[in-house]
Formats: structure tokens, sequence, C-alpha cells
């Protein structure tokens, strides 16, 4: 068979089962076999790509992140991140919104999940921000559009989907380093945005904590506080690579929660162990699949054909990061971020590099275009869960969004051409340690 | 799919997870007082890994939580809809089933031990062939009781 004709197989066979529901890791395992029959290599190959894939010594960062995030959560991490938020920004106009924006950046400094974000910090917010008079669905758009820092600070696991993805070519001490100034851009924009609707809408200060109060809350917080400072350290100053920064903060995480604060026991460690494995599942797959799919793509010069044909539209670097920031945002609404972070990976680095783009930055400009994706309809997880918790529709949900879909536009516009944002504080800590 | 063996799955994930955990902690832990790596412990996750990420992957499946795209299928009529509903149970025990077959043949052919702790490199890709047995037989069972689990608005909380 042809090369274009393996194409054609390979694509068609992945395209047509993703539309007849197939689950994606499940589709990218069978559009492997189908490319490895038809091209007549060894088979055996999927197998041993999964099994090998799956053994990565990084990958294990994955569900200990995860793990992480869901014993910080179910140990009332959240309740006490908000006071901490609601003494730094509460006591100005339209408060609880910023109250919102902050919490969910020290929240996504924990947990590195959007939804988790959003499930953890909505119900605590959501119905105080009603309470106090804010309109339901701004509560609502704010919490979702906030939570999107989270897939950008570290630690986020997503970055680390991304290293793996990269065949572990980008190192995940840059991508979590890059991702705090982007991080704090989107916490600003939506800051500000929520600043100018809270004066135009007459929403109310929040009440000024007293001194001693706020020392009280700052210090229940430390705990908490400190857990991405415990994550970022030793794996900054290259003391551990980053499964074992993750092991780190997993061990730092039942201190916490179990001598610190005293809120789970041994039942609930079952729960959040069962829960952790759940969502590690639905990622350890599909990195395994994915990696098979990528070799098949990769036999088959996929990312060549693709920066042929972006240059064949234009050769100038910001014509073609417009391009692919376009198309990312199209495939985000109507595709899952892990997933489209395993495909898309191997296919537009070796595009963008030749351009001049930095992995670790096209890394940061691919988590915050899916972060915003998970923010629109028609398939969002985070929007989802903001509208069950803030009890809405997706259009009234999707409708409050629209100024903060454009504030979030701005910071990407950012990121992709001030390369600067990024790379600043990789190379920065990169030059210290030299 | 039987709730027990739902159960048992949950279980041995759980398990598994905790157990990578405890391993990962005894390998920092010998990290800071030797100042080196066993292999031993290092050839230990990597299959206790491959055999959470593939169980793991099984019991997802059974509980209809892998992340798939329903911008299409959720717009057809509700009789196609029925059609297109044993498409994805058909296709996932057609990939579990080749998992398997080709996991096996590769568990056969293998016959090299691992430095470490001598055993056989092998082991390695049984996980892949147990689950892909597994996943077979979880896609047979939907497509008998014609339910399509999967569902990218389950709450999957991976982003």
């Amino acid at each position: 068979m042809s090369d274009p004709a393996l194409l054609a197989l390979v694509l068609g066979c992945f395209l047509v089962l993703l539309l007849f529901r197939v689950p994606v890791a499940f589709a990218l395992g069978l559009a492997s076999f189908a490319f490895f029959f038809a091209s007549g290599r060894p088979a055996l190959s999927v197998v041993q790509k999964i099994a090998t894939q799956m053994a990565e010594p990084t990958l294990l960062a994955i569900p200990f992140f995860i793990l992480c995030g869901e014993i910080m959560s179910s140990g009332g991490m959240a309740r006490r991140l908000v006071d901490v938020a609601n003494v730094c920004v509460g006591f100005v106009r339209g408060g609880l919104a910023m109250v919102n924006v902050v919490a969910s950046m020290f929240f996504g400094g924990i947990s590195g999940s959007s939804v988790a974000d959003t499930a953890s910090i909505g119900p605590v917010l959501i119905p105080t921000m009603v309470r106090s008079g804010y309109d339901r669905g701004f509560s609502v758009a704010v919490t979702i559009a906030s939570s999107t820092q989270g897939i950008i600070l570290p630690p986020s696991h997503n970055a680390i989907l991304y290293s793996l993805a990269a065949g572990g070519t980008v190192s995940i001490q840059a991508l979590f380093l890059a991702g705090y100034v982007p991080g704090l851009l989107v916490g600003a924009a939506l800051m500000t945005l929520s600043a100018v609707v809270a004066s135009r809408r007459g929403y109310p200060r929040g009440e000024i904590v007293s001194s001693r109060q706020a020392l009280r809350i700052a210090a229940s917080g430390v705990p908490a506080l400190v857990t991405p400072l415990i994550i970022v350290v030793p794996l900054a100053l290259g003391w551990a690579p980053a499964h074992q920064s993750a092991i780190i903060a997993v061990v730092w995480s039942i201190i916490a929660s179990s001598f610190i604060y005293r809120s789970l026991g041994a039942a609930d460690y079952w729960r959040v162990l069962k829960r952790a494995s759940r969502t590690s599942g639905i990622v350890i797959i599909l990195i395994g699949t994915a990696a098979a799919f990528g070799e098949a793509l990769t036999y088959l010069h996929v990312p060549e054909i693709l920066a042929a044909a972006l240059t064949a539209i234009s050769s100038q670097r910001v014509v073609v990061l417009l391009l692919l920031n376009v198309m990312i945002l199209a495939l985000g609404a109507i595709m899952d971020m892990a997933a489209l972070i395993v495909i898309l990976t191997p296919i537009l680095l070796p595009v963008v590099e030749p351009l001049g783009v930095d992995p670790v930055q096209f890394g940061i400009i691919l988590l915050l275009n899916l972060g915003i994706g998970l923010c629109t309809p028609p398939v969002g997880s985070t929007l989802f869960v903001g509208c069950a918790v803030g009890e809405i529709s997706i259009e009234e949900a999707s409708r409050a969004l629209m100024p903060f879909y454009v504030a979030m536009l701005v910071v990407l516009i950012l990121v992709t051409f001030i390369p600067e944002l990024s790379l600043w504080l990789p190379d920065l800590v990169a030059s210290w340690r030299s | 799919m039987p709730r027990a063996l739902g159960a048992i799955l949950e279980a041995a994930t759980a398990i598994l997870l905790a157990l990578l955990a405890v391993n990962a902690t005894f390998e920092l832990v010998a990290w800071m007082l030797w100042q080196r790596s066993f292999a031993a412990l290092d050839e230990i996750q990597a299959l206790l890994m491959v055999w959470f990420g593939m169980l793991s992957a099984s019991y997802c499946l059974a509980r209809g939580l892998h992340l798939a795209v329903d911008v299409v299928a959720s717009r057809l009529a509700p009789r196609m809809r029925r059609i297109v509903a044993t498409v994805p149970p058909l296709a996932v025990a057609v990939f579990g089933g080749l998992l398997s077959i080709y996991g096996w043949r590769l568990v056969g052919i293998l016959d090299n031990t691992l430095p470490g702790t001598g055993w056989s490199a092998a082991l390695q890709y049984q996980p892949v062939a147990v689950a892909g047995l597994l996943i077979a037989g979880i896609g047979l069972w939907q497509l008998h009781a014609r339910t399509v689990e999967t569902g990218s608005h389950s709450g999957p909380d991976v982003a």
C-alpha cells in the first residue's frame, strides 16, 4: 500500500471510529493496528509501544499529582483557600469575584485540574456570591473561567502529558516554570474584567477582616499554600525528577490532611485512592495508545505534510501561529484536553519548531488553548461541571462567559506572540543554576 | 458488566496505586539515604505501572468513563442512534482481542530476564494481554447489553 493510501486509511479509521463514539484511546489503538496490518509491519509493535510508554518513570508523576490533588481537595482545602483569598482581595468592590479568581489560583497550584477546581471552589463560592447579590450567570462564569489557571500553573499534569507526548524531549521543570507568568496573566485579566463588571453592576464590597483574624486564617492556609512550593522547588532546582517531586507532594498532602488538618481518616483514603485511580485510568491508556498512533504518523511523515500545507498558505510565523491557534481552539471545543494533547503534540511540534517557536512556549500555548476549549460548548468538561454546580443551563453560562472568553483570548495572543512571557522564568532559573 | 467484576477491578486499581506510592516512597528514601537507586525497585515500579494502567483502563471502560466525542452521535435520529450504539462496544471488543492476541504472542517470544529482579522480561507485557482479554469481554458484554457507556460528559476530572 502506498503512503498516501496508508495515511487515508489510518486517519479515516480514526475519525470514523471517533464519530461513532468509540472512546478516543481505543480509536487510537485500533487505527494503529490498522496501520501496522496494512503496512506489513509487525503488529506486536503496538503492544510493545503501549507497555513501554506506560512503564516510563515520568508517567508515574500523573497518578501521583492526581492523588495529591484528590487528598488535598478531600481534606477541606477549598474552604481554607477561599478564606485566605478573601483576606487578600475580598475587601474590594466585587470582592467575591476576586476571591474566586485568587482561590482558583491557589487551588490550581495544588490540584492542577480545572474540573477539580470548579467542582471544589464552585460549591463554596457560587451560592455565597448569589446570596450577596451577584448575578448567577456571572458567578458561574467567573468560577469556570478562573479554573483555567489550574491547567497552566504548576503542577499541571497536562504539562507532564505534553512532555510525554513530545517524546520526553521537553523538560517538565521548564514547562512548570513557564506556566507561572501566563497563569498569573490569566488571573490578572480575569480580575480586571471582574472589577469592571462589578463596578458597572454595583456588586458589593466584601467585609474587611481584622488583622488578628487574617493572621489566624493565613496560618491555617499555610500547609495548603506551601504544597506547590514542595512540588516545584525540588524540580526547579534539579534535586528530584517529576515523579519524585510528585511522591513528595503525596507524602506532604497525607501529612497535612491527617496530622495538621486532621480531616481525613482511613476510609477517606480508600475513597481518594479509588477516585485517583479512575482519573488516572482515563489518561494512562490514552498515553499508551497515542504513542502507538504517533509512531504510525511518524512513519507516514504527517508532521512534514502538515508543515508543508501550512507554509503553503503562509511562511510567516505570525500567520502560521494564528492558524494553529484557531485550529486548536476549534478542536478544543469538540474534543477533550488530554486526548488532544497526546494527538496534537507529536504532529504540531515538528511544525512549529522550524519556525523558531520554543517547544516550552508551544506547550503553554497548547495548554492555554485547550484550557479555553474546556470552558466552551459543545464539549467542555469544566463548563458542564460549572453549570451543574451553579444550576444554570449551558446556554446561560456560555452567554455569561463571553467577556471572559475575550479576556482569555487576549492572554492567549500575548502568550503566543511574546515568547518571553513563557520563557523568562525557565531561562532565569537555568542561568541561575549554571 | 457484573457488579462483582467492577468492584474487583476498582479495588485492584486502588491497591496498585497505593503500592506504586509505597514503592516510590521507598525509592525516594533509599535515594536520600544512600544516594543511589535500586534496579529492582525500578523494575517493580514499571511492572506495577503497566498493571495499574491496563487494569484501570478496563475499569474505566466498564464504568463508561473513557473520553469519547458524542457531538455527532448525539444528534442522530433515535433509530440511527440505536444502530450506531453497537459500534463502540464492537470496536472495543476487537481492540481488546487484538491486544490480548499480540500481548500473549509477545509474552511467548521474550525469554530474557530483568537485571534487578531476575524476573522474566515478558512479565511487563502480561498485563496488556490479560487486560486485553478483560477489555474484549467488557466490550462483548456491552454489545450484548446494547448499552453505550462511553461519554465525555460523565465527569472524568482529567483536565
